[in-house]
């Protein structure tokens, strides 16, 4: 659809049209002349008379097509679904988000690409005007004016927030239906699956959406990854990305002396392992750099810790005289591990969300915030362990609980065994009882349980029915489900029998193996999940030169800005070392052409940043005004024509 | 002299008083009578007028009637002569002013007044597509009445065929004489062509006086026209630059024949304009035909 920039142009047309309008009916009719004689009008005269009428017939028409052109010139059509068409227009607002994740930090001969998108704001400001060019602010949050802006943007690399800039734009749009969003990305992998998906949530959106790629020509790239201490070795591999096959130099710097060097010959695309004798102890901690530079800097540091083992928070929810037992079991198992007692009335969103396991056992009151858990979406990392009690007075809350977790009504009608019953041990079961030393426990008696869960069958009584079931559920959360209570209950003697340690400890392995949520790399620029989180004891967070972050146990979550190793230090226990890297799939350079975003609509556009600033640099010379420019040297050249003919 | 425009004189509708007019004027201002002649064969008397020799007066009819008259004699009349005038449709164009066909009937009459006046006998012819009427030329005062009546009366009208009646009129004559055709000519050059040798042929001394507009003379137009043929109604639409083009062209090449067709017959020919004063053209006429005084 035509429309234009400058629409009150189009009055002109109209007054033009009213001249013509008044032209046509006053134009000159045929007199009525009585003539002495016609004997010279020949039939010749008579055609070049016609032929003639024609010409100026043409020759009006020329003009006028010439002025309506000049008047249509002068409003500056474009097409309105056509975004390169609408970005000239000098109304028009322009948003800019420009990748903030650590990739855009690979230097090219024009500079970093991160640099290289400022340039092309700063340019489009320059051209456009800065009251209508915008640039989203990673601090703010928002999209702010370029001249305010820029300074926060220069070097700003974090976990990808188009999410947030999204948001800001879907607020502005609902103003400004004519605003353009310019996405400039270097358009990794990553970066474009999430600009992807973002997208697709939006798919709504009727604005123009411009994706600008600064992606590198022939990217080259360098990375140690991977490296890790054992026995006094550094272990590490050297990945090669593009070039020529070459020769680099690792260093291995330990307590910030170098403690040996290697030479590492490396082949384009390829990934060499290698290893560093040090002669350090075991409890050492440093990184290993590669002495050459390549584009992307970042990754040519890889650090590494062996004495940090990433603690498992365990949040159990119920009656807190029910549930001692329990946590005493799991420290007995795991003394790293973080358990949190809570009632149901205690218990807050943030604990349950900030723990890896929770556990539902001896719930005697509705729980709010574990409603709110089941029904929230992005919590597919956690494991939940229920234990359902087969209590007529409180099986009630764990039916809720099971029917919403797996949509299913037939949960609510879970029928109660009160038979005596042992659990046995099979071999067909998971490897989750493998080498355990009986097959039947005796010691253990169940006087009542539930029946009626689909799912795997983990365990089973004697009398077939399944004790522990295994069972996802529509958020992909997976559950462990027990028949019976755990802890100090009624219902069974687990906790007085000697099975309930290694029960409780092949629950949790289990339950903590589904989910590789042990990763102890902390990555910076992205928001971390503080295991340390509501700790009674301090932990207290010292950066690589020593000086104090933060206080972990105030926080849920965490940002760390800058890698390296990082030391955690508790009252009255050992200092933690943690390894705090970039997301190692930034310097993949594993680049996705935006071509490839689904549904691709008609306003929007992919373009390098030298095609785009060529659009914005030919001022207006789009597609329909060309159209035009043509038509009017047209009709210029014809009206010459004419005139030279008459 | 004093010209008198024809736009002055035709509002005078009696024709004899326009013609005295025309020629009274042109006469005193040539400070020459134009009055010669004598034989002894009378014919009638004639009041004598200013102007006449006094040696001419009989004084024999002065005594018994008290009146100064001259003789007039028929062998006095050396000259006949036949005036033939185009009444067809074309001549009734006018673009301002007086018509082609008004002028020409008004320079007739003078022509028929100078002639009579000096005893020449004349006769009168009217044409369009044929002969329509044809008075034997005399040199009677009455024969002057008697075309100036029949001037007066016609209205032009029809088509132009010039050689027909010429034909017409050449198969007429007997006696050796003058012959003027006052016309606008817009006819085949070929069929003129035919009639005037015809004349020639005849022992005619032909004088052509060709009458045409201003706009005939130089076409100018601009804008849109519907042309409507005034002899047979047919009309044309045309634009007036292409119209100015072709009629300039075609009346310049049709009048350069006639010039020729003139010079090849030794005709006297004679171009006037509707806007040129009578006395001018009639001068103009008189000069080049010495043989009319």
């Amino acid at each position: 659809m035509i429309t234009f920039f400058r629409p009150e142009f189009l009055w002109v047309l109209l007054f033009v049209l009213a001249v013509i309008l008044v032209h046509l009916i006053r134009r000159p009719r045929f007199t009525l002349v009585s003539f002495s004689t016609l004997m010279f009008f020949t039939s010749d005269a008579v055609m070049s008379s016609k032929s003639r009428r024609l010409f100026k017939l043409l020759q009006l028409l020329m003009r006028i097509l010439a002025i309506i052109t000049i008047i249509l010139l002068f409003a500056r059509p474009y097409h309105k679904n056509n975004v390169l068409s609408v970005i000239n227009n000098p109304n028009t607002p322009l948003y800019f988000w420009i990748d903030n994740t650590i990739s855009m930090s690979y230097v090219t001969d024009s500079g970093a690409l991160s640099d290289i998108a400022i340039n092309c704001v700063r340019k489009t400001a320059s051209l456009k005007g800065t009251n209508t060019v915008y640039l989203f602010s990673n601090e703010a949050q928002e999209f702010i004016s370029v001249d305010e802006s820029f300074e926060i943007a220069d070097k700003y690399y974090r976990e990808n927030n188009f999410h947030y800039a999204m948001r800001s734009f879907l607020k502005v749009s609902r103003e400004k239906e004519n605003a353009v969003l310019f996405i400039v990305s270097d358009f990794q992998k990553s970066s474009a699956d999430f600009i992807d998906s973002i997208l697709n949530e939006n798919d709504t959106l009727k604005n123009g959406i411009v994706f600008m790629s600064v992606t590198p020509q022939s990217p080259f790239n360098i990375a140690i990854r991977g490296a890790e201490m054992q026995n006094g070795t550094v272990y590490g591999s050297l990945s090669q990305l593009g070039g020529k096959k070459d020769t680099l130099r690792v260093n291995c710097v330990i307590n910030e002396v170098e403690k040996g060097a290697i030479s590492v010959i490396t082949e384009p695309d390829s990934t060499i392992p290698f290893s560093i004798e040090t002669g350090s102890n075991s409890n050492a901690f440093g990184y290993l750099q590669i002495k050459d530079t390549d584009p992307l800097l970042f990754d040519n540091n890889n650090y590494f810790t062996n004495n940090f083992r990433q603690r498992k928070n365990i949040c159990i929810v119920g009656d807190t005289n029910a549930n001692y037992t329990l946590r005493a079991a799991i420290h007995a198992a795991n003394e790293n591990t973080i358990v949190n007692l809570c009632t149901e009335r205690d218990v807050s969103f943030s604990m349950i969300d900030s723990s890896d396991v929770i556990i539902l056992n001896s719930l005697r009151h509705p729980c709010g915030a574990l409603n709110a858990f089941i029904m929230s979406k992005g919590t597919q990392c956690k494991s939940i362990i229920c234990c359902v009690d087969p209590l007529e007075n409180y099986s009630g809350y764990y039916r809720d609980i099971l029917s919403k977790a797996f949509n299913d009504g037939t949960l609510r009608l879970l029928s109660v065994h009160n038979s005596k019953a042992n659990p046995v041990l099979s071999d067909t079961l998971t490897d989750m009882w493998r080498k355990f030393r009986s097959l039947k426990i005796d010691d253990v008696e169940i006087y009542s349980y539930v029946s009626g869960v689909s799912g795997t069958i983990l365990l089973r009584y004697t009398t077939n029915d399944p004790f522990l079931i295994y069972k996802q559920d529509q958020e992909q959360r997976d559950w462990v489900i027990a028949t019976t209570s755990l802890g100090i209950t009624v219902d069974n003697t687990l906790f007085q029998s000697s099975f309930y340690l290694p029960m409780i400890d092949r629950m949790l392995l289990f339950a903590g193996k589904l989910k590789k949520n042990s990763d102890h790399v902390w990555t910076c620029g992205k928001e971390i999940k503080n295991p340390f989180f509501d700790l009674r004891k301090k932990n207290l967070l010292y950066n690589s030169r020593g000086d104090f972050v933060e206080n972990l146990s105030e926080l849920s979550r965490i940002y760390l800005d800058e890698p390296g190793i990082y030391k955690v230090v508790a009252e009255n226990s050992d200092a933690v070392f943690v390894k705090v890297q970039y997301d190692s799939l930034e310097s993949h350079l594993n680049y996705r052409s935006p071509d490839n975003l689904k549904e691709s609509r008609e306003n929007w556009y992919t373009g390098s940043s030298r095609e785009l600033m060529h659009v914005l640099d030919s001022n207006n010379k789009v597609d329909v005004e060309m159209l035009l420019w043509i038509f009017l040297t047209l009709f210029l050249l014809g009206e010459v024509v004419f005139s030279i003919r008459r | 002299m004093q010209t008198l425009n024809p736009e002055h004189l035709i509002p005078i509708r009696n024709l004899s008083l326009r013609a005295k007019l025309i020629v009274e004027g042109v006469i005193a201002g040539m400070h020459k009578s134009p009055f010669h002649g004598f034989s002894a064969e009378f014919l009638e008397y004639r009041s004598f007028t200013a102007g006449d020799n006094a040696s001419r007066i009989d004084w024999r009819k002065y005594a018994k009637s008290d009146r100064t008259v001259v003789k007039l004699f028929e062998d006095e009349t050396n000259l006949f002569a036949n005036i033939l005038i185009d009444k067809s449709g074309s001549m009734a164009y006018k673009s301002s002013g007086v018509s082609k066909f008004e002028y020409a009937r008004t320079l007739a009459a003078a022509i028929a007044w100078i002639l009579i006046r000096q005893r020449d006998a004349v006769g009168l012819a009217v044409f369009d597509d044929r002969l329509k009427t044809y008075l034997q030329p005399r040199s009677t005062n009455i024969q002057l009445k008697h075309i100036l009546g029949i001037l007066d009366k016609i209205t032009p009208l029809e088509k132009t065929q010039c050689a027909a009646a010429i034909n017409i009129l050449a198969g007429g004559i007997k006696k050796r004489g003058m012959t003027v055709i006052i016309s606008d000519f817009m006819d085949n050059p070929e069929a003129i062509r035919q009639g005037l040798r015809h004349l020639r042929y005849k022992r005619q001394d032909i004088l052509l006086l060709q009458i045409l507009d201003n706009t005939e003379l130089l076409f100018k137009q601009k804008g849109m026209y519907k042309f409507r043929d005034l002899e047979s109604g047919v009309a044309i639409k045309m634009d007036g630059q292409t119209a100015s083009e072709y009629f300039n062209k075609g009346i310049r090449l049709h009048n350069s024949m006639l010039r020729s067709i003139c010079r090849e017959l030794q005709i006297d020919y004679e171009q006037i304009c509707t806007d040129e004063p009578f006395s001018k053209a009639l001068i103009r006429i008189l000069d080049k035909r010495e043989k009319l005084l």
